[in-house]
């Protein structure tokens, strides 16, 4: 990095820190003042899982190819609060959701997600099944195999969030035929596409991060939110800006 | 019970301290570098950096131990399946076997039937599987209208078919040519950089919320 990023980047992280840690610590004390906007995705989510503890057919929460350490750390952390967000709401069924990754290091968080969740719905012994499919980079198997999980157990609804590309067609196809409701978010643009293709309820882009503002119950994370929208706005001025600069100056 | 519940909020209190202390010494190793005089210095006095680079080793250790732990998971399942299920055994079965082929194939020095699994075996599977995604992606767009009868859904489709179809029948001559170039360089291109940088700031909250030790994946 030359010199001008590096302070870029420094000025950026620092306004984030800024930004995040006095707009959160402004929402817990006044959380009321700030209604988050609505999200399909997002209050859709409980009708599901109190759907599938009625019927008996557990819902699957898929990852795809992202875990720990790596480009999609923060991706795989958020796919995981969902995960868990629906393992928690899932509990009190007979039928465990099931979460899977092709990632081994997924694998260990939503391990680690299967345990948080029991402990939160007071099991004695760990509920939701947690489960690696080792396909690799290229996650056309993974899909495949989900494809296959459709019919063999039974899935109401499927929660596919974290990284997919076009593979995910296979999967919601499968699952939209069958007639049941899919809830897609990726990082990858082509997946973004079928996403938006197939399900009714996406989440796009920074939304994927907002379970936990959305069907927790922390000030803190509406906080985050309300930064996230705050930081938004900042950036979209600094682009008009720019782009008003650039035509004053004739560069086009 | 009380005793627990101290133990288990002590050690959720070390963990997010640790994450809190190696994860701003990370970034600070990363993000500074050799020219920004005093912050450079102050970097350079300290072992930041061969701290760093010691972690990202460790994150490459730790990668290759889950993956030899989630092999062996993996090989007890299928053992026990196989034992266990017999509408499933098959499967199992062909699976163990592929595997033993493999790890056989890949120890022997100078050998080209681990090339040729994946050359012909894998690849081969995931080029069929492209096709059935087409089919797939098909089906999506067409029956996208009548699941979900909006302008929005329309005007996927619409925009769809017809850059298929212009990028497939045009010529460069024509004057549609100049329409494809435009969607494609001003709305797909003003799109993707909305979503990257919406994906982008929710990054930077989000790994904010983990270096300040908010975040319940080590909180709990």
């Amino acid at each position: 990095m030359d010199t001008a990023n590096q302070v870029l980047t420094i000025l950026v992280l620092l306004l984030g820190f800024a930004v995040t840690i006095i707009v959160t610590q402004f929402v817990r004390r006044r959380p009321d003042l700030f209604v988050l906007r609505r999200q399909d995705a997002y209050d859709a989510l409980p009708g599901y899982a109190a759907l599938s503890v009625e019927s008996g057919q557990p819902m699957a929460v898929a990852i795809g190819n992202v875990g720990l350490g790596g480009d999609g750390s923060l991706i795989a952390l958020a796919a995981a609060e969902i995960a868990y967000q629906v393992a928690v709401r899932s509990a009190f069924g007979d039928r465990a959701p099931l979460l899977t990754t092709s990632s081994p290091t997924g694998l260990v968080l939503i391990q680690d997600t299967v345990r948080r969740s029991s402990k939160r719905a007071g099991h004695r012994r760990e509920f939701s099944d947690a489960r690696w499919y080792p396909a690799g980079a290229r996650s056309l198997a993974y899909a495949a195999a989900l494809t296959s999980l459709q019919p063999l157990e039974d899935i109401s609804v499927n929660v596919l969030v974290g990284r997919f590309g076009t593979e995910l067609a296979l999967i919601a196809e499968s699952s939209v035929r069958r007639g049941h409701p899919v809830i897609a978010a990726t990082d990858r643009l082509d997946g973004q596409a079928v996403a938006f293709a197939f399900s009714a309820r996406t989440l796009i882009s920074e939304e994927l991060f907002q379970a936990s503002a959305y069907l927790g119950d922390s000030a803190t994370r509406k906080g985050e939110t309300v930064a996230l929208d705050l930081l938004r706005v900042l950036l979209v001025g600094v682009i008009v800006l720019i782009a008003v600069q650039r035509v004053l100056n004739g560069g086009g | 019970m009380g005793e627990v519940s101290v133990r288990v909020r002590l050690s959720a209190a070390l963990l997010t301290a640790l994450t809190m202390g190696f994860g701003l010494l990370t970034l600070v190793g990363l993000v500074v570098g050799d020219n920004l005089g005093l912050l450079s210095g102050l970097v350079n006095q300290t072992p930041i950096r061969a701290l760093v680079q010691l972690m990202l080793r460790f994150v490459v250790v730790i990668t290759a131990v889950a993956v030899f732990a989630g092999v062996f998971n993996l090989i007890a399942v299928h053992v026990r399946r196989a034992a266990t299920k017999r509408s499933l055994a098959l499967y199992s079965v062909v699976m163990l076997i592929s595997f033993c082929a493999v790890i056989f194939f890949g120890l022997r020095p100078s050998s080209d039937e681990g090339r040729v699994v994946l050359e012909e075996v894998q690849i081969a599977l995931e080029l069929a599987f492209s096709a059935l995604v087409l089919f797939s992606l098909v089906y999506g767009a067409a029956s996208l209208t009548s699941r979900r009868p909006r302008w929005s859904s329309a005007l996927f489709v619409l925009t769809t078919v017809g850059m298929l179809v212009a990028s497939v029948t045009m010529s460069a001559a024509s004057p549609w040519a100049a329409v494809v170039d435009w969607v494609n360089t001003v709305p797909v291109d003003a799109g993707t950089r909305a979503i990257l940088l919406g994906t982008a700031l929710a990054t930077l909250v989000a790994g904010i919320r983990v270096l300040v030790g908010q975040d319940r994946a080590t909180r709990e």
